[in-house]
């Protein structure tokens, strides 16, 4: 956080602090008594003069009062002086003192962020204004139309406290969600409950059209949903039909997407003339290269192409290759720009008797990368229906049906791919490497030859409800108590069948004969039903709800896959397993596990200001052999509630203030299955099976240990701690949240590597250490509206944590994956952040033999190559010598969401940031090091280190570092990502048409991904887990979009 | 009817939703431990345990081609071999260990590593299961006695690589085991107590191929016993071997590399490769990266080339004899013609330029295919069947086929013995004729012939060795040139070279001029009593802080 943003803050927090005591100070004043006044009136939306049915008036500072008619009329007696409250949700409460008039009429102007809004949170739903937990809340109608393929990526810069990871591969593949750090080792996913039915996969197969919100559960308000809630518990609602409305809502939105930004890689000639250094360097002698000529030290790349004859089936017969001095530039080849397109529709409608909305959705998206693709078509139907005045049945059905087309490592690849290699042979056919050229095949030729090798899946999720009030169907109890039975079965249902055929080919040195079809199927199915009985009482200042039910669910899954080689055509539709020529592999595979949770929660309110909840969940699991016991309790005080301040403050400054605080404890049994179980055996087909009799063609299956079980593995358990503040002020123009937060997770559950020497199965997980995740979350959203029309929301969030890892069992070292290059998992070490980067300082590059000679002993060491600190001055550079490097946490992130609204025009932006993270730039092994395989480099080794060019800091040109290993893990990798981008520039133009009456049409043209400001020398900062290893980049799309309301 | 439904609904809320179906969840495609042991998982045990023998832990390729059973990593680590592949920034972890800049993250000492503790651990899994297995039906014993032969098998490999290796059997938790337990010496006494136990309980012969029998553990005996030099003790168990009627030499070199003589009687123990539909199930994976790239094999990765200090070492004298002074010297020529007259088994061995392949034409390496790095053109032959035959693997992977690895064949049976005569001084003249009839084999083979048939394909000649001059140092010589020469490309020189003491000073002459011809070994140095051994794994011991103690040197 900036300085300035700091001390602005700090001087807020201090006016508030003075206005709070003065408050103290002024509270006891005593009410006058006055004669009684009959008013009437009607209540209207003050945009559209509509009435507003069901408005509430009520009589400030006590507890009576009525609600408009059918027509938005009302009548209401009370004293002449008294002051109305006019609400209606959705709408800004209206105020208005009464001084002896007898007609009333009203215009409410619908409010921005009302208090009154129900929002849903665990098992029940609450007015925003009574929630004490940390809760974020984002009303999909104001993110305006989710134009991209995941709806989650509306969350981006509108919740404090989560940040998002995304690649740029249709179909949001490699998109995570991650909420106020890190308290597990394994999986941070949060839970997703979607219309009350908990699920684990991210929620990708929704239309994002058909949502209504997302409530995000950050501390101990997610404790309900017990054993699954440590990652945080992100909640959706999908729309239903509101009363006596039709509603539809239809448009669509197509976009371009062009690549961002991109390396500078080196052409042929530039290749060749590096390699050409690297050799003399190295060592005496003529320099070869397959596909490059020797001009006296020089490379020579021939002027006229030679013609590649190609003998396809014996490349060691090609001795020419068809190349350019330019050569090829792969990433043009691959790279494209992409498009997409998205249609919707949702129509809507309720009486009396119930609602009914219906939704469907057809979304397309082509990638950059050439061959990528994603599709998938929605459709929705949720409808309640109100069988008898007490009892209401309901459901929600959404089927999403995909496929997709990845790219594999195409983006990775392309990077590293020979310049000097031509994608066609002469024969127009696909080109292959040759001798010393980097053993990658033609990637050109891999995404053509994949592009109908689809993932095509089905997703079926949805829940039947019901309920009944069972006192008002008995008629025995008064109003003030309700006493509600429920239940909610849900499915979650998805299978994925994937489609491989690898083809034959003749590619330089890959010759494959033999094609091959590989098919898989996969279905997890999850049963969920639970039951609740919810007891509420109503009095005066009395507000208590009491809940209490069960849940159970069931996962299971099973998988099967064949495969055959021998295809005699290779034409996509001659393509079944049954019709290829070899017989082939059969596999297959289940597992399931199962959770049955006991659930309590009390809310408690008195006197509409003094809030307390208290949550308890206990849960049993196939995953362990021992129970788990949740509790939170959580308080909040509505102060601006209390009357004696409300009247010493006025309204006009601070307008709603509510302190909150919760402690909670949450789990996490999210490691994969069965890990109670003890060791079990069984086959491994690849490894453990013998021809034991000699046969020479078949073997016999053979047992191994599989797995290793610990029947003492106990729950993680996070205990959160939560202080909040909820601050609305300046007549409702700024929105403050303030939350700071203590997590600590103890029994993190760790799978750490077995000593080789106990042998092979997966290591049985233990429970191994603590972590402990501090930070803060803060929002703060200004609403400006002129008298002209012009609105203006700026709305800041800002977040920070820091994961540290408190106690590690040192019986279980973790974090040594013998850091090579290839490995990104960072270390895991007590007393520092989780997964920082561990390895060597590289400590600049050796000038001359003094330096050499002076410096510690370091095998491999000379001038011209990367001098490693010796850390712990024993004068051997060695493993002791490795030290932290940095952490891929930023310090904090910032979030910055403006909209401008005038007139019919609407532009929004949205700015995101990083600022402090490192990031593990493992493209540059490869990439800068001429020692490291034959494959393409960047155009920073051009400027690598010579006795004339001292002040570089890649190293000198060689095709041997001699044990210097420069790609071990170093500092030389690491760079700080710290980035400022425009994620969404957005203009929109709103109208009525006359030919359409009634309708409003919106027109948008979006930008996204406007610009990054970074000094971080990759393709984008943005970098999942902060190890660069080449990801799908993020495009920059342009978007238009036309939507249509009703 | 309000109240069917209250009724229902009261009912619906408490209903237990199943817990007890849903807590109660097992692993799937797998037994859990504490399922009652049958015969057919005791065989399959058993199974897995014979198939560590091909080294195919944990997917297909990084560990098998870093820690292969046929140990050719550490041929390339002698005066045989070089890594060969695509240059050497090909495979960096083998190109360091080619120049001796080994460190214990090296992924070769890793993966040999792995290979061998988890073989041992399946072993102890079958051993343990066989203690508590009671079938009077079934062959506990005679299993037993297999696995005590595997185990013994594995460590032994192990000390050959590690030097100073922890001892694990059933009783031993592999969480808890160290290197510094025991000696050497007392590691090779339980070796060689696990081999006696084998020996003492197996059948003479088993119906199953695969499966160890009492001569196989007596020549593992012999095995074992040349490395401890207990000299005399080898001559009772190499006899019972020779005396036994089931094995013999082959009548022809080139047969050992050949699907039709797998299980002949020159082979005491080998690893069963079997090519089924899915050629990664059982083919020779250990070898995947070791098959060249030449006319013969297009698309071969082309590692494992041989030395030319190797290839020289086949060169004759005008009486069929090895030249032993000055083989390596003048600097080398290349071609076929300057080893004239050369040892026949040259041509049965590796791949030399100009010279037929097998059945499949004229080997040439293809200039544009080898590295520069590899300036030479030899290549190994022993371990890929004929190109031709109909057997090998279309595709990837490159030249797969069954093609099984011996890891004791009788010739080398009777070299144990030779040596033990020569070592001990107890009969020389003994000695010299089992050496004779090595050699002897090897003259009687059908020569390589030109393409045409006209000619043999060089001048080849091999003679036995003559009573004159046949003294203990001589016959130490060409006992010692024998094994070169006839295991060739075996994966048994580095270790041979350890046996001997010879070494560091070995290297360091092979690595004064070899580097005409390779450039990139100039200035690579051996350091004695480091290199000789791989470094304990740096994963082995961050695991078990303080539990191993690395080896010299590293």
């Amino acid at each position: 956080m900036s300085p300035k943003w700091a001390t602005k803050t700090l001087i807020m927090m201090k006016k508030l602090l003075n206005g709070f005591l003065l408050l103290l100070a002024t509270m006891c004043a005593t009410d006058l008594l006055a004669q009684e006044v009959t008013i009437s009136g009607t209540v209207t939306d003050q945009e559209r003069g509509e009435t507003l049915p069901g408005a509430t008036i009520t009589i400030e500072n006590e507890y009576t009062g009525t609600i408009t008619d059918i027509d938005g009329k009302y009548t209401i007696t009370t004293e002449a002086n008294a002051t109305l409250m006019f609400s209606f949700i959705g709408y800004e409460t209206k105020k208005i003192k009464l001084s002896g008039q007898t007609r009333l009429d009203v215009a409410l102007a619908a409010d921005l962020q009302s208090l009154e809004e129900v929002v849903v949170v665990g098992y029940t739903s609450k007015k925003k204004k009574d929630l004490v937990g940390s809760v974020s809340v984002v009303d999909m109608e104001e993110v305006g139309k989710i134009v991209y393929a995941n709806p989650l990526q509306a969350l981006q810069g509108r919740v404090a406290g989560v940040t998002f990871n995304q690649t740029g591969e249709p179909g949001s593949v490699g998109t995570s969600v991650n909420i106020r750090g890190f308290t597990t080792f394994g999986d941070n996913t949060p839970l997703y409950v979607i219309d009350g039915i908990p699920s684990q996969e991210p929620p990708n197969n929704l239309n994002g059209n058909d949502i209504a919100s997302i409530q995000v559960l950050k501390d101990g308000a997610a404790s309900v949903y017990g054993a699954r809630a440590a990652a945080g518990v992100i909640l959706i609602t999908t729309k239903t039909g509101k009363k006596d409305k039709l509603e539809i809502d239809a448009g669509v939105i197509l976009g371009r997407q062009t690549r961002a930004n991109y390396l500078d890689l080196l052409n042929a000639e530039e290749w060749g003339q590096v390699y050409w250094e690297a050799y003399k360097n190295s060592r005496n002698g003529t320099p070869s290269f397959t596909g490059y000529f020797d001009l006296g030290g020089k490379p020579g790349i021939p002027a006229d192409p030679q013609l590649y004859q190609p003998d396809k089936d014996d490349p060691s017969k090609d001795q020419s290759y068809l190349y350019t001095p330019e050569g090829t530039n792969w990433a043009d080849r691959i790279y494209r720009d992409g498009q997409s397109q998205q249609y919707y529709v949702n129509i809507s409608n309720g009486n009396d008797k119930g609602n009914v909305m219906f939704g469907a959705s057809y979304f397309d998206e082509q990638g950059t990368i050439i061959t990528s693709y994603f599709n998938r078509i929605t459709a929705r139907l949720n409808s309640n229906y109100n069988l008898t005045k007490w009892m209401k049945v309901g459901e929600n059905l959404s089927i999403s049906n995909s496929e997709r087309v990845g790219v594999g490592g195409a983006a990775n690849d392309v990077v590293r791919q020979h310049p000097a290699l031509p994608v066609y042979d002469t024969d127009g056919d696909y080109a292959g490497r040759v001798g010393d050229f980097p053993d990658i095949r033609n990637t050109v030729s891999q995404l053509d030859r994949n592009r109908n090798n689809t993932t095509k899946s089905w997703r079926i999720f949805g829940n039947a409800h019901g309920e009944v009030s069972l006192l008002d169907a008995l008629d025995i109890l008064p109003e003030a108590h309700a006493f509600k039975l429920r239940t909610n079965v849900g499915l979650d249902y998805s299978d994925y069948y994937d489609d491989f055929f690898g083809s034959s080919l003749h590619e330089g040195v890959y010759q494959i004969d033999n094609n091959s079809y590989f098919n898989k199927y996969g279905r997890g199915v999850t049963l969920t039903w639970n039951n609740f009985a919810e007891y509420s009482f109503r009095k005066k200042d009395h507000n208590l709800t009491l809940i209490g039910g069960i849940e159970s669910i069931q996962f299971s899954y099973r998988d099967l896959a064949a495969s055959r080689t021998g295809y005699s055509s290779e034409t996509p539709s001659y393509l079944t397993i049954s019709s290829g020529d070899d017989i082939g592999i059969a596999e297959g595979g289940r597992s399931n596990w199962g959770l049955y949770s006991e659930i309590a929660r009390l809310d408690y309110i008195f006197k509409e200001r003094y809030l307390a909840t208290v949550l308890y969940r206990h849960d049993m699991t196939s995953r362990f052999a021992t129970d788990g016991d949740f509790l939170t309790y959580m308080v909040g005080w509505r102060v601006t509630d209390e009357p004696a301040i409300r009247r010493a403050i006025g309204d006009n400054v601070l307008n709603d203030f509510k302190l909150r605080a919760s402690y909670g404890e949450l789990g996490n049994q999210n490691t994969g299955t069965l890990h109670n179980q003890s060791t079990f055996y069984g086959p491994n087909d690849l490894n453990a099976n013998y021809d034991l009799t000699g046969t020479n063609t078949s073997v016999q299956q053979g047992f191994v240990v599989l797995t290793r079980g610990n029947p003492f593995l106990r729950w993680e358990t996070t205990k959160s701690y939560n202080i909040g503040a909820d601050v609305r002020l300046f007549n409702k123009s700024l929105d403050f949240t303030f939350d700071v937060y203590q997590k600590v997770t103890t029994d993190l559950i760790s799978n750490p590597p077995l000593a080789l020497a106990v042998g092979e199965g997966t290591a049985p997980f233990v429970n191994s250490a603590q972590v402990t995740n501090t930070g803060f979350d803060m929002s703060l959203t200004h609403f400006y509206r002129s008298n002209s029309g012009l609105k203006i929301t700026n709305s800041v969030q800002v977040s920070r944590y820091k994961s540290v890892v408190d106690d590690l069992d040192d019986r279980y070292p973790l974090g040594y994956e013998g850091e090579r290059y290839f490995d990104s998992g960072g270390r895991i070490a007590e007393g520092r952040q989780m997964r920082e980067f561990y390895g060597w300082v590289a400590d600049g590059i050796f000038q001359n033999t003094e330096e050499v000679e002076a410096h510690a002993n370091q095998t491999g060491k000379g001038v011209g190559r990367i001098r490693y600190a010796d850390i712990n001055g024993d004068s051997i550079i060695n493993d002791e010598d490795r030290t932290y490097l940095g952490s891929p946490h930023p310090d904090v992130t910032l979030g910055l969401n403006s909209q401008v609204k005038y007139k019919n025009f609407t532009l929004d932006m949205f700015f995101y940031s990083s600022i402090g993270h490192e990031i593990y730039n493992n493209l540059r092994v490869t990439s800068e090091f001429a020692q490291i395989g034959t494959y393409n480099r960047t155009s920073a080794i051009l400027n690598s280190w010579t006795p004339e060019n001292t002040g570089a800091t890649v190293p000198m040109l060689t095709l041997d570092d001699k044990g210097n290993d420069e790609s071990r893990a170093s500092s030389y990798f690491i760079e700080d990502g710290t980035f400022l981008k425009m994620r969404t520039l957005r203009l929109g133009y709103n109208f009525t048409p006359k030919i359409f009456e009634g309708f409003n049409v919106n027109l948008y043209a979006e930008v996204q991904n406007v610009f990054t400001i970074t000094n971080y020398s990759g393709i984008d900062p943005e970098v999942p887990g902060g190890f660069d290893n080449g990801v799908y980049p993020l495009p920059r799309t342009f978007i238009l979009g036309l939507n249509l309301k009703l | 009817m309000k109240k069917i439904f209250i009724a229902i609904s009261i009912v619906a809320v408490l209903l237990p939703a199943c817990k007890d179906q849903v807590l109660d969840q097992v692993p799937q495609g797998a037994l859990a431990e504490g399922v009652e042991v049958d015969e057919g998982i005791m065989e399959n045990l058993i199974t897995a345990a014979y198939s560590s023998l091909t080294a195919r832990f944990i997917g297909l390729h990084h560990v098998t081609f870093q820690g292969p059973t046929t140990n050719w990593i550490a041929d390339i680590r002698s005066d045989d071999a070089y890594k060969g592949g695509g240059g050497i920034v090909d495979q960096v972890p083998m190109h360091q260990a080619e120049t001796y800049v080994l460190n214990p993250t090296n992924d070769l000492a890793f993966n040999k590593w792995l290979n061998l503790t988890w073989a041992i651990a399946r072993v102890n899994v079958a051993i343990s299961n066989l203690l508590e297995y009671e079938n009077p039906n079934y062959p506990s014993e005679i299993r037993m006695a297999e696995m005590r032969f595997l185990r013994a098998h594995f460590h032994f490999d192990m000390v050959r690589n590690y030097n100073q290796v922890p001892w694990l059997d059933e009783n031993v938790l592999g969480s808890e085991a160290s290197n510094t337990t025991y000696t050497k010496e007392e590691l090779l006494e339980l070796i060689e107590a696990d081999m006696q136990f084998a020996y003492d309980h197996l059948p003479l012969s088993q119906p199953e191929l695969g499966r160890v029998n009492k001569y196989t553990a007596a020549a593992y005996m012999c095995k074992i016993l040349v490395e401890e030099k207990k000299w005399s003790e080898v001559i009772p168990f190499a006899d019972e071997v020779i005396g036994s009627g089931q094995y013999a030499l082959l009548n022809e070199f080139e047969d050992l590399a050949s699907l039709d003589f797998e299980n002949s009687s020159e082979i005491v123990f080998t690893v069963q490769f079997a090519l089924t539909e899915n050629p990664d199930l059982g083919h020779n994976i250990g070898n995947i990266l070791n098959v060249t790239y030449s006319n013969a094999y297009p698309g071969g990765d082309d590692f494992y080339l041989a030395s030319q200090n190797l290839v020289n070492a086949f060169k004759t004298d005008a009486n069929g004899l090895p030249v032993f002074d000055g083989f390596d010297n003048p600097p080398h020529a290349t071609g076929a013609s300057y080893l004239n007259p050369v040892d026949p088994r040259v041509d049965f061995s590796l791949g030399r330029n100009n010279i037929p392949w097998k059945q499949s034409g004229i080997y040439t390496f293809s200039e544009w295919g080898r590295s520069a790095d590899y300036p030479n053109n030899y290549s190994s032959k022993k371990h890929v069947i004929d190109s031709n035959d109909p057997r090998m693997h279309d595709g990837l992977p490159w030249a797969a086929s069954g093609l099984n690895f011996a890891i004791i064949r009788y010739a080398e049976v009777l070299l144990w013995k030779a040596e033990a005569l020569i070592e001990g001084n107890i009969d020389l003249n003994e000695a010299r004729a089992l050496i004779n009839q090595i050699r002897n084999r090897a003259k009687n083979s059908t020569y390589v012939r030109t393409l045409d048939g006209v000619s043999t394909a060089a001048n080849y000649a091999i003679e036995p060795y003559p009573t004159t001059g046949w003294n203990q140092s001589y016959a130490r010589q060409a006992l010692r040139r024998e094994r070169r020469l006839e295991l060739a490309m075996e994966g048994h020189r580095l270790f041979d070279l350890n046996r001997w003491g010879i070494t560091a000073q070995t290297i360091s002459e092979y690595l004064s001029d070899e580097y005409t011809v390779t450039p990139y070994l100039e200035g690579v140095e051996f350091v004695e009593g480091t290199h000789e051994y791989y470094p304990i794994p740096q994963a082995e011991l961050d695991k078990n802080p303080g539990l191993y103690q690395q080896n010299n040197g590293y």
